[in-house]
């Protein structure tokens, strides 16, 4: 049963709040300490207050029995009465008397007990004492010290001094300390309890809003923010938290960022995929179709319209496989094979082929500036002849009525700067972010893979691609290789090694 | 008197297939290599009808149509290309085109079409 009562209690104490729990400590220890402490000072202080009473009778007393010596020798009742008298008006004398050796009071306070004899046990004993005597009795409903002093002349006790001090002044002023003791630690206790209560308050505060805080957050509100407060630990923590808010905050865009990345890479990755895949099935009915009209071309006599219409198909023909090719590269890259190349040969013998094919306008100027020393970097020379082939190509087409085709290559370091500016229609400032975009073409005709494979074949090498450009004045292309790569991004964040990384 | 026929394409190659098979049926053919090209040979000699690719630069198939229309020309004018969504065949009829066909055109049909569009309105 009073497991049940205890099990109970601590479960109801268990479910209390901090601010309640706090109080309730606070009020017990308290209450505890004063419940210690009180009824020892009480203890204390009417011991003090009744030892002083004591003290005080005796003094009395023997001051009495000192004074009544001449008189008790002389028999003289006269001082003998002036002296009892005056010793009856002292405060709290309930009275005072001298007796003889019988007990038998020669002199009395209350001058009607005076020559009486006194036969109750106390007054015996007081009379028969031989050194100071106190007696604790009750006179009347009120408590008494009863003080006796025997008087000796010479060694001979001829009497004694008795005196009853009446303790009701002191028993009184025991009562009233013990009321304000009693009121000033309830007092206390109050105060106590609401300073506990207001402490409480300003700890607990701070952490319902922490609780709320972090509620917000896991619901999903990441801009909730802990208001400024004390530089005490509850407000470092709120800044602690406000900064945990921020940091989450700023890691969930970087994620959402970095996913979207990798959708789209994955996304591009498939359809990469998917292209190749369609391009290998082109390539079988392209192949006949080739050399159906090489047949054709060779061997039918043709004339007029046929003829046209022939070469138009070995035209048309021959785009299909470019854009199967551009589909091929695109889709399935190859890490590239690094040999020493030297780029002012490379672009050299790109522009030679270039003039003779029937896409560049004749009107264009090559105007290069490669410097006299080779510029050798470690790359893969086809995978360059294409970047710089799609390149030049883009150029010439965008200048159809003629312009300038500007290179200029340079060594920086460790890299080698390489640009391509023509003066040709330009891109528009709305196209312009797009224009690496796989299938993004802003010609006609074109599988908007050129620019793309470029990025990635310059990428692969290590190195970066930029444009600008200005409607009508022309476009700059701005290329960097490394001149050597020690560390391909192909093969980096390869998750698969089995060596551990120092 | 043989039908007149402007054919505006862009890409060369389907360009003159298209006006030699039109030929071989006794059209007469016009060809343009852009819209303005075809706006000017229109101006000069009207035609009787008008083939015309979507996808072309600076302006496309529909910037012929709302030209066409603006300057009165009263001759069909179809559209073709390889991009067929709903949404450009909706917007080239809406811009008054006399039909919406697909590439890689199935030549009867575009032959029929055409013998349709040309046919005296009753």
């Amino acid at each position: 049963m009073a497991r049940h009562v205890l099990t109970a209690l601590r479960d109801r104490y268990r479910r209390l709040s901090l601010r309640t729990k706090f109080a309730l400590h606070i009020t017990l220890s308290t209450v505890l300490l004063f419940a210690a402490l009180i009824p020892g000072v009480l203890y204390l202080e009417s011991r003090a207050i009744l030892d002083e009473a004591k003290q005080r009778g005796l003094q009395l007393t023997k001051i009495f029995a000192h004074a009544s010596v001449q008189a008790v020798v002389a028999d003289d009742f006269i001082v003998m009465r002036h002296l009892v008298n005056s010793i009856g008006t002292e405060p709290d004398v309930l009275y005072a008397m001298i007796l003889d050796a019988s007990g038998r009071a020669l002199v009395h306070s209350d001058i009607t007990q005076t020559g009486l004899r006194f036969s109750d046990a106390r007054s015996l004993q007081a009379a028969s004492a031989d050194r100071p005597l106190r007696q604790d009795i009750w006179s009347h409903g009120v408590p008494v010290y009863d003080f006796a002093v025997p008087i000796y002349v010479l060694t001979e006790q001829r009497a004694v001094a008795r005196i009853g001090l009446s303790l009701e002044r002191e028993l009184d002023q025991i009562r009233r300390t013990r009321n304000l003791i009693l009121w000033l630690g309830l007092a206390a206790l109050l105060s106590g309890l609401a300073v506990a209560a207001w402490q409480a308050r300003s700890v607990t505060r701070p952490i319902g809003q922490l609780v709320q805080g972090a509620r917000a957050i896991a619901a999903g509100d990441l801009t909730h923010r802990i208001p400024a407060a004390a530089t005490d630990e509850v407000g470092q923590l709120g800044e602690t938290f406000n900064r945990m808010a921020a940091a989450l905050t700023a890691r969930i865009e970087e994620l959402k960022a970095a996913q979207s990345e990798i959708v789209r890479q994955t996304r591009l990755a498939a359809i990469g995929e998917i292209a190749a895949a369609v391009a290998h099935e082109v390539r079988n009915p392209l192949g006949a179709l080739a050399n159906c009209v090489q047949l054709l071309r060779t061997g039918a006599h043709l004339s007029g319209d046929n003829a046209e219409l022939l070469d138009i198909v070995q035209t048309e023909s021959e785009r299909l496989n470019r854009i199967v090719s551009d589909f091929l590269a695109f889709g399935r890259p190859r890490p590239p094979s690094f040999q020493p190349v030297d780029l002012r040969e490379l672009i050299e013998e790109t522009w030679a082929r270039l003039r003779h094919d029937e896409r560049c306008p004749s009107s264009i100027v090559f105007a290069p500036q490669l410097g006299s020393d080779a510029l050798k970097v470690q790359a893969d020379p086809d995978q360059l002849r294409q970047v710089f082939w799609n390149l030049f190509l883009n150029a010439a087409q965008a200048m159809a009525g003629g312009g300038t085709l500007s290179v200029e290559a340079r060594q920086r370091g460790d890299a080698v700067d390489i640009e391509i500016r023509d003066s040709g229609t330009g891109i528009s400032e709305a196209a312009l972010p797009r224009v690496f975009e796989p299938f993004y073409t802003g010609r006609p005709g074109g599988t908007g893979l050129g620019l793309a494979i470029v990025r990635r074949i310059i990428q692969d090498h290590g190195g970066d691609v930029t444009v600008q450009s200005w409607p009508q004045v022309g476009t700059w292309f701005a290329v960097s290789l490394p001149v050597e790569l020690s560390n391909p991004p192909w093969r980096r964040g390869s998750s698969s090694s089995t060596t551990s990384q120092a | 008197m043989a039908k007149r026929i402007l054919v505006v394409d862009d890409e060369p190659g389907m360009r003159k297939s298209l006006a030699i098979m039109l030929r071989r049926e006794d059209y007469q053919v016009m060809e343009a290599a852009s819209v303005p090209e075809a706006v000017g040979l229109l101006e000069a000699d009207p035609c009787s009808l008008v083939i015309a690719d979507l996808m072309m630069e600076p302006l496309n198939g529909l910037d012929l149509l709302a030209l066409a229309h603006r300057r009165g020309m009263s001759c069909p004018i179809i559209i073709m290309t390889a991009f067929g969504t709903p949404v450009a065949r909706t917007e080239a009829l809406q811009l008054g085109a006399a039909d919406f066909l697909e590439k890689p055109l199935h030549g009867p049909n575009l032959l029929r079409r055409i013998r349709e569009l040309l046919r005296p309105e009753a």
